[in-house]
């Protein structure tokens, strides 16, 4: 899994934040766990496997928008 | 010999979060019945259990396997969440064309289908992942977040009940993802736009699919095989770059699928 400098680490959890202090995001359940968006933020905060997926997840979105504009 | 006219479908329904893939492989069980091409084992609920799936694969042969169900690296489950495939124990799926709607199966159990001799084999090497605002029962096609995903799943196994070759299938499957993503980003008054974009790019590019010519690791074999070597390496005809024309992998389909990931709308 690509892997991030702590600097881009803290530029996706701030967009990752933001837009669940905006009412934009959802909670999630992967392979019968269930993460809501409070535990997805936490998760990435904590740099856990799980919150390096959502991190992840997050680049996807910002150069799929990228790719589009 | 699997037998071309027969395809097989599993679709559990009482693991955990599987009424939505139980509800939107039916969708697939239809469009494939409505083509009247194929006799079609449709085994769902409790009936996705290994001894049930491995008697009607002795029984029927399929061509084609497409399943759904819990993924991990190694092992795909039934109903009850218990192994139906592992890495150690797929060859029941040799010589057959295999789709896995699961997570994580594309990194290991994928390349042991393939290596124990299936045909072709797609699934995912990320947790498939989906959002819904009505929960995971019922038909994931009535969701407004929901079918964006299993629709998108769901193209690969449309297109090769339309005739497609299993690689352009999976290539209109991708097309179909972004053909979402299009919309999601055409429409972001929508809260759930940005992450609809999201988890389908995740799906999108986590998709894996293999076939045998990826198993074959020699040159002699690779064109014995009716494959085509190309920068040391054994391609299937549709992939190389000089086009090919009508590959051995005219494909009849299947799909199988292995573990699952989806993305609840909290409200």
């Amino acid at each position: 899994m690509e892997t991030f400098s702590p600097e881009m680490k803290q530029l996706l959890l701030g967009r990752l934040e933001t837009r669940h202090n905006q009412g934009r995001s959802t909670g999630i359940y992967t392979l019968g766990r269930h993460y809501t968006p409070e535990q997805i933020i936490e998760e990435a905060r904590r740099g856990t496997p799980e919150g390096d997926e959502f991190l992840m997840a997050e680049k996807k979105l910002m150069d799929e928008l990228k790719r589009r504009m | 010999m699997p037998n071309e006219t027969k395809m097989m479908f599993a679709r559990p329904k009482n693991c955990r979060y599987c009424g939505h893939g139980y509800y939107g492989l039916l969708h697939a069980v239809q469009y494939a019945q409505a083509k009247g091409l194929w006799n079609i084992t449709d085994l769902s609920g409790e009936q996705v259990n290994k001894t049930n799936v491995y008697e009607a694969i002795d029984r029927d042969d399929p061509f084609s396997f497409y399943g759904f169900g819990h993924g991990s690296p190694s092992i795909f489950t039934d109903d009850s969440e218990l192994p139906l495939f592992t890495t150690t124990e797929c060859s029941k799926l040799s010589g057959r064309i295999v789709y896995l709607l699961s997570c994580l199966t594309g990194q290991q159990l994928g390349p042991a289908i393939i290596q124990n001799g299936a045909l072709a084999y797609a699934g995912f090497n990320v947790s498939w992942t989906w959002l819904s605002v009505s929960g995971t029962d019922g038909d994931p096609y009535d969701d407004r977040y929901a079918r964006c995903f299993w629709e998108s799943a769901n193209e690969l196994w449309i297109a090769l009940c339309d005739g497609e070759e299993f690689h352009d299938a999976v290539q209109r499957s991708v097309d179909k993802y972004n053909e979402w993503i299009d919309y999601w980003y055409n429409n972001p008054e929508d809260p759930e736009s940005q992450s609809c974009i999201m988890w389908l790019a995740v799906d999108r590019d986590g998709l894996v699919s293999l076939d045998a010519c990826d198993a074959i690791t020699d040159e002699t074999g690779c064109s014995a095989h009716g494959c085509y070597w190309y920068d040391n390496a054994c391609h299937s005809s549709s992939e190389t770059p000089h086009g090919g024309g009508a590959g051995w992998l005219a494909l009849v389909p299947i799909i199988a699928v292995v573990g699952i990931t989806f993305i609840v709308g909290e409200r």
